[in-house]
């Protein structure tokens, strides 16, 4: 007669037979659980190369702008220059950080140097500066240097709404809908907003968002962040930057998939 | 079964079943770093923490609600259940880190309180494609926490075993809100077809599995049953294996008839510690044996031995040349009842 066999935890003796079946089941769990992590891994989208140079401190030296947004103008080796896009510490804009350099003097045009935590990716540099930025900087005194912008006309554009701190570096991935309510957040923090478009041969361009008169705008733009859209707006060319001037107002949402991801 | 408490009860059974469960989350959380780190360098740390901790919760979510109904269908899956709160409580501790990752990444360092900023950042809550999923995942981590929490006989005897076992019932809740999270979210944007697919066989499997246990229980509680003078025919003698029980249905409850040495006893079927059903055990040393946990009760009265207190409703039987019947009306928990003479 085949023994009645019966599984009790405490007891210090177990039936065979259970047992024997349960290492063969447990051998293949393993194997799935092996199994599905590598399919979690092999199913996941590839990062972009993007950098934020966490925990390293670069020092770099150039003339501050404050419109649209703040941004250092450096000049490289071979004399071309550079605008850095300065961000505050955490999910805020450079504007308190800058306030607290200057007190009540006018930045602008202020020669500086400043150490900070590059953020790179696809030609583009931003700078986030230190939480405190007492000891961080130097300043090297007031230029002449002024702002030349280039009107380019009106244009029409499809891509998305996105926060330039996550998406140069900071996180992967930082656009769509995963990434939009830290997108929100940072913007809302007064970093700020980029459009990306995405062309046919997968080449990006980025825009500097900014209201139709060329203010900065953060509040207004939120409903829009990290979903497909198309605008309408002023194109400006600022240098390593271009800019759109639009009326937010105006930004229809698209629905089909982001072509940026 | 104990008398008092400790933070956490181990046996050699338990230590082994919780070697294995390291030895796993090891392998899987090496295994996607691995795969990730050869095939998508570019990768950042804390999205590697947040991915792998992330679905490996998923995958031991999903194996947790397995071993229920598998033990139904096979009493050979019986040891997984065993220790089952300490595969509960790792599993949250993997959502924990992926939630609390996430948390810290997306919401900190902001002009918003983090907690209020995973409600009010994404306000779409009237939009199925863009809802705000990392709300799911929030709601689903805080039962998850409180069924971790509460994971303790201290809690079980404190809460009573039906608001317990209401409370860990808020697990299928909690799956619900992790599915919703993840197509709602990461499967947004995340379109592999292998990550659909896997996803979707599980849950596929979890609901196969449980439907498939439920139809073996159905069977039992709608057996018709045919009654004389107020009592209920249940089977025949022979249809009792010695040391084990035939389950009934009286008055919507459902009942276990021992047979052991010549004798028939009846009781109520539910386990007082976690409600496991005591018509699966068998007679061990004198005693019904509950097959989840091993708790004990004396046929005869329906009370665990002494020093131990747990009692179960009994029910009087009696016998018609070989066949059984049952008296529905339950006496009270631990009521002596005299087995009848076979």
């Amino acid at each position: 007669m085949e023994k009645d066999e019966f599984y009790i935890g405490y007891s210090t003796e177990h039936p065979v037979k259970t047992m024997r079946f349960l290492k063969f089941f447990i051998t293949i769990l393993g194997i799935v659980v092996l199994g599905v992590a590598i399919i979690f891994a092999l199913g996941q989208k590839p990062f972009k190369n993007s950098t934020f140079e966490l925990g390293s401190l670069t020092e770099v030296e150039g003339v501050l702008h404050l419109t649209p947004y703040p941004f250092l103008r450096t000049t490289l080796a071979d004399g071309a220059s550079k605008d850095i896009l300065l961000l505050g510490f955490g999910k805020f804009g450079a504007t308190k950080g800058l306030q607290k350099i200057f007190e009540n003097k006018n930045p602008q045009g202020m020669a500086i140097r400043l150490n900070g935590t590059l953020i790179y990716y696809e030609g583009k540099t931003l700078l986030q500066l230190e939480s405190d930025v007492s000891g961080t900087y130097t300043l090297l005194g007031k230029t002449n240097t002024v702002s030349t912008i280039k009107e380019m006309g009106n244009v029409s554009l499809k891509g998305e709404v996105i926060d330039p701190k996550c998406y140069f570096g900071v996180m992967k991935p930082a656009f769509g809908k995963i990434h939009r309510s830290c997108a929100i957040r940072c913007i809302s923090g007064g970093i700020p907003p980029v459009y990306v478009t995405m062309n046919a041969q997968n080449e990006a361009s980025y825009y500097l968002i900014t209201d139709e008169k060329g203010e900065p705008i953060h509040d207004a733009i939120i409903d829009y962040v990290g979903k497909p859209s198309e605008i309408q707006g002023k194109l400006v060319d600022l240098g390593d930057w271009m800019q759109i001037r639009l009326n937010p107002n105006t930004i229809k949402l698209i629905d089909q998939n982001s072509a940026i991801y | 079964m104990g008398l008092d408490y400790q933070l956490v009860l181990w046996n050699k059974q338990k230590k082994r079943y919780d070697l294995v469960l390291f030895l796993f989350i090891v392998i899987y959380l090496l295994g996607f770093a691995v795969v990730t780190f050869t095939t998508n360098a570019n990768t950042s740390l804390e999205t590697l923490i947040i991915r792998a901790f992330g679905s490996l919760a998923i995958l031991m979510l999903h194996i947790i609600l397995m071993i229920g109904p598998l033990t139904r269908i096979d009493k050979r899956f019986m040891p997984l259940l065993y220790n089952r709160r300490h595969f509960g409580v790792l599993m949250f501790l993997m959502a924990a880190v992926h939630g609390v990752f996430s948390i810290i990444q997306f919401h900190t360092l902001g002009n918003v309180n983090p907690i209020v900023s995973i409600f009010t950042s994404n306000l779409d809550y009237n939009s199925l494609t863009n809802f705000p999923f990392q709300v799911l995942g929030f709601l689903a981590l805080i039962i998850l926490f409180l069924m971790a929490a509460t994971s303790h006989d201290f809690w079980l005897a404190n809460l009573s075993a039906k608001t317990w076992k209401a409370l860990h019932m808020a697990v299928y809740l909690a799956y619900t809100l992790v599915i919703l999270h993840i197509f709602l979210g990461a499967f947004q944007q995340e379109t592999s077809p292998l990550l659909l697919g896997l996803v979707g066989l599980g849950a596929t499997i979890i609901v196969a599995l449980h439907i498939f246990a439920g139809f073996k229980e159905v069977k039992v509680d709608q057996a018709k049953v045919s009654e004389e003078d107020g009592w209920h025919y249940v089977c025949s003698v022979e249809d009792i294996k010695e040391n084990r029980a035939k389950m009934t249905t009286c008055a919507g409850e459902r009942v276990a008839i021992f047979k052991y040495e010549g004798k028939l006893s009846a009781v109520h079927n539910v386990c007082r510690h976690q409600g496991g059903p005591l018509g699966e055990g068998k007679i061990v040393d004198g005693c019904i044996t509950c097959p989840w946990h091993g708790y004990q009760y004396l046929p005869g009265n329906g009370q665990s031995p002494p020093p131990f207190t747990e009692k179960v409703e009994t029910y009087n039987l009696k016998l018609v040349g070989n066949k059984v019947y049952i008296d529905p009306k339950a006496h009270a928990p631990g009521t002596p009842v005299d087995p009848i003479k076979i």
